[in-house]
Formats: C-alpha cells, sequence, structure tokens
C-alpha cells in the first residue's frame, strides 16, 4: 500500500496510506501539481495543522474511506438536515470546543467536505433550540450589542420570513 | 495556526456554514448574540432565504427602524388589507425600495397597483427576477407604454403583468395570468403568444373565454395549469391549443374536461407524471386514454361534488 508522510505543525511525522490522505483536496491537488504521486519519500508539511488534530482527523479519515468521493464541486450544503450524523460520527464528534474548532479549522484548510459538514453540523445542532443568552453562555461570548442595536435586530427579525421554496 | 478558543474566531466562511444548517427561526436568535453573527446570519447570501414582510398596519416605529437597517433585503412582500394602496403606504414602500432596491430580487404586493404605481416600482428594482404584482388593466389607457418594463430583462416569473405590451424578458420560464375581462385576454394575446414558447410554467385564469387561444404554441411547457372559462371557446381552437404542447408532466385542469380534449393531450404529450381534470360524464373510454400515459403517477377527477384520486 503507498503511503504518504504527513508532518504536523509540532513536527510528528505521520505515514498515511496514499487512499486516506486523498480525503483531503488540498493534499491530493498538491500531489498532482508537485507529481508526487509516485514519490513516497517526500515529507509534506502541515503548518497549519499540529499533531492531537491530525490524529484525530486520520481517524475519522480511515473510518471513511470506502464512503462514496463527494463531489469537490458543490461545497455548499444541499440540504439543512443535521439530524443525520452516524452513530460512529456522533461518539468521534464527543471532543471539548477547542478540539472540535480546531478540527473544523483543519478540516476547512484540508478541504475534507465530509468532516467539514460533519463539524459544521455538530456546532448547529448546539445552537438549535437555544435563547441567544444560552448560546452566549454555552460558546462564551460576549454580548458587545448596545441596548439600541439589539432593539433593532429584535424588531427586524420579527418582519423576517422564511422564503417558500418552489419546487421545480 | 493559533489554537480557537472560541467559536466567534473561527474564520467568517466556517462561520456561514454553520449558519447554513440552522433554519430561519434559529438564525434570529443566533443573530441576537453579538455583533459578528448578526452580519454573519443576516448577510446577503443568507437574505436569499429571507422575504422582508411589510404589513401596512405597520407603525411609527417599524418605519424608523427599517430606515436605519442595513441589512440588505432580497425579498419583499407588501401585504394589505385594502383592495388598493393609499398615497402614505405607498411613499414608505417608495422609500424602502430606494434603500434596498438595487439588491430586491422579489417583489411582491397583494394588492393593485395603479399603473403610476407599478412605474414607480419597476424603475427602482433593476435586478428583479419575480414580479408579482395586480393592476388593474381598466386603469390603463390602451396604447400606454411602460419604458420602464424594458429594464426588467432579467426576470425569470412574472404574474399578472399581461395587460402592459412591449414586454421583452428572454429569460422569463414561469408565467401567471388572471384575466378579469376577455377583453385584457385579447389584449394580451400578442405578448402571450410571444412569451409561451419560452415558458416552462403557464397558468391561466380568465372569467371568459380566450378565442384566440390556437395562436398560442407552449412547446416547453412542463407544468400547466388552467381555469375558468378559458377553453370554453371553438372545440377546433381548445384542439389546436393542447396539439401545441410537447412535454407536458404535471397538468390541473379546472374545468369540464372533454373526452376529445383528453385524445389530444394524452396523444400529444405522453410523458405525464400528474393530471387532475374536472369531468360530469365520466366515460370507460376515458380510462383507456389515461393508459397512453405510462409514467402517470398520480391522476385524480375533480367534480363539484366529490374527488377522489385513483393509482395506476
Amino acid at each position: 500500500m503507498p503511503c504518504i508522510q504527513l508532518q504536523s505543525s509540532d513536527g510528528e511525522i505521520f505515514n498515511v496510506e496514499f487512499e486516506i490522505a486523498m480525503c483531503s483536496f488540498t493534499i491530493k491537488t498538491m500531489m498532482v501539481d508537485l507529481d508526487l504521486e509516485d514519490n513516497c519519500e517526500e515529507v509534506v508539511p502541515l503548518t497549519n495543522v499540529d499533531s492531537n488534530i491530525l490524529r484525530k482527523i486520520l481517524q475519522w479519515a480511515n473510518y471513511h474511506k470506502d464512503d462514496p468521493e463527494a463531489n469537490p464541486e458543490d461545497g455548499k450544503p444541499v440540504d439543512r438536515r443535521t439530524d443525520n450524523i452516524c452513530e460512529w460520527d456522533q461518539e468521534f464528534m464527543k471532543v471539548d470546543q477547542q478540539t472540535l474548532y480546531g478540527l473544523i479549522k483543519a478540516a476547512n484548510y484540508l478541504d475534507i467536505r465530509g468532516l467539514m459538514a460533519l463539524t459544521c453540523k455538530t456546532v448547529a445542532n448546539m445552537m438549535k433550540g437555544k435563547t441567544e443568552e444560552q448560546m452566549r453562555k454555552m460558546f462564551n461570548i460576549q454580548n458587545d450589542l448596545t441596548p439600541e442595536e439589539e432593539q433593532q435586530i429584535r424588531q427586524e427579525n420579527e418582519w423576517c420570513e422564511e422564503v417558500e421554496i418552489v419546487a421545480d | 495556526m493559533a489554537t480557537t478558543r472560541l467559536l466567534k474566531d473561527l474564520p467568517l466562511e466556517v462561520l456561514e456554514h454553520i449558519v447554513s444548517y440552522l433554519p430561519l427561526y434559529d438564525r434570529k436568535s443566533v443573530s441576537q448574540v453579538c455583533r459578528a453573527l448578526n452580519s454573519v446570519t443576516f448577510s446577503r447570501r443568507f437574505l436569499k432565504d429571507v422575504t422582508l414582510y411589510l404589513d401596512t398596519t405597520w407603525d411609527r416605529s417599524m418605519v424608523d427602524c427599517l430606515r436605519t437597517s442595513t441589512r440588505r433585503y432580497r425579498n419583499i412582500y407588501v401585504f394589505s388589507l385594502s383592495d388598493t394602496l393609499s398615497q402614505y403606504n405607498f411613499a414608505f414602500i417608495v422609500e424602502m425600495l430606494d434603500r434596498f432596491g438595487l439588491e430586491v430580487e422579489s417583489f411582491h404586493c397583494n394588492s393593485k397597483l395603479s399603473g403610476k404605481q407599478l412605474w414607480n416600482v419597476i424603475n427602482r428594482v433593476p435586478n428583479i427576477l419575480e414580479l408579482i404584482v395586480e393592476i388593474d388593466a381598466t386603469n390603463l389607457k390602451y396604447g400606454q407604454n411602460f419604458p420602464a418594463l424594458r429594464q426588467l430583462r432579467h426576470l425569470e416569473s412574472v404574474n399578472n403583468v399581461l395587460q402592459i405590451r412591449g414586454l421583452d424578458m428572454p429569460k422569463l420560464t414561469r408565467l401567471t395570468a388572471n384575466f378579469g375581462t376577455s377583453s385584457d385576454a385579447v389584449e394580451s394575446i400578442d405578448v402571450l403568444r410571444r412569451i409561451t414558447p419560452q415558458l416552462r410554467s403557464l397558468e391561466l385564469v380568465s372569467k371568459k373565454y380566450c378565442s384566440s387561444i390556437e395562436e398560442l404554441r407552449c412547446p416547453k411547457v412542463e407544468v400547466l395549469k388552467l381555469s375558468g372559462q378559458i377553453c370554453r371557446g371553438s372545440e377546433r381552437a381548445v384542439l389546436t391549443f393542447f396539439d401545441g404542447f410537447k412535454c407536458l408532466k404535471d397538468v390541473r385542469l379546472d374545468f369540464d374536461v372533454k373526452h376529445v380534449v383528453l385524445d389530444v393531450i394524452t396523444q400529444a404529450c405522453p410523458g405525464i407524471e400528474h393530471l387532475h381534470f374536472k369531468n360530469h360524464h365520466l366515460e370507460s373510454d376515458t380510462f383507456q386514454l389515461l393508459e397512453r400515459l405510462k409514467n402517470l403517477k398520480v391522476s385524480s377527477k375533480l367534480s363539484e361534488f366529490f374527488e377522489y384520486p385513483f393509482d395506476f
């Protein structure tokens, strides 16, 4: 099985099966562009991903290696469902917020569509059904809105309705 | 990469991705959390799925609030309890269109606009895609021209502006027209004849029959809804009209549909998937006609007394 070596920001080197590393469109493009596909000696430095996060990502990618490949063209979610997370993924997402954000940023940088969807859905699920006060508490956010701004947003929100989607 | 401890320190595109999974109800709560999240949840991109609902029972506070709004609304719905808009109410709508007009892609008003009011609306929304308004054709002088309408080249959907001549919209694919009088239909036939060949969806309602219906050619129309008296004219004209369809999929005919008409439709468009029609005297050979439709999923016969769907 051909392998590729990935180096995390803190210097750890991971020997990764080619097939698994390819879940990242960033790595995939890099391999093709630099013509590294037959060269396993090269070490690819990932300056934006530390070893803790990279280890998690590889664990996820290994579990999902047989998933059908996502179309690189459709980056945006087509539907808003967030209740379609498989059990393994739900378990995988039981991490602290710092790790969760680390995974999101790394998935974004490495362009791993499936992991991006999973992590963003997880955060969306944390937000669903919460009041603004509960969210501030949960995500440790200071309210920087003036009372006037808050009033303005609240009022405008009242006049906003969801556009009916007309099925073609 | 510095460790991200806080949600709001994530890059903007990531926050947008997260918010994209939330229904509007939750987006509203998120927008009230802090400044950064407010600008994400009601960014231009997400305003595509939001309608600003202007109820003309508005009071001072709504007027003042929208005057200082920083959002760029893309869809506006004006709801009025009265049949026409007062000068005061219309002045506010004009003010809103001056504010949001460049971004507005859909404008819907449930009360009747005068010709002048329509002119005032159209001139403020150069990028409109969907325009749903009602205008009183009797107010329009015959031959009155609407220079503003020439701007509407991007329009994809239009509802009841047929009385206006000089409509040139190459992107239009959906049309709904409600003819109050037969003269409406007669005067609109030129526009209709020009537009129907490009349409994919056509909905016509008419109180009187349309004598020149056979002049309309609708080869691309997939969704068709007809109701009222539109097909009460000569049988030959109606048959010619239906023979012009080629790829109907979804058909709803809210009038007594004769056997010969069904015969023509089922022959011209064997790909019909949904068919709903009225028929006072169902004949046994009507079912044989329906057997031509190999893709039929749902069909129902509507009548004044009862309605039942049957599956094949």
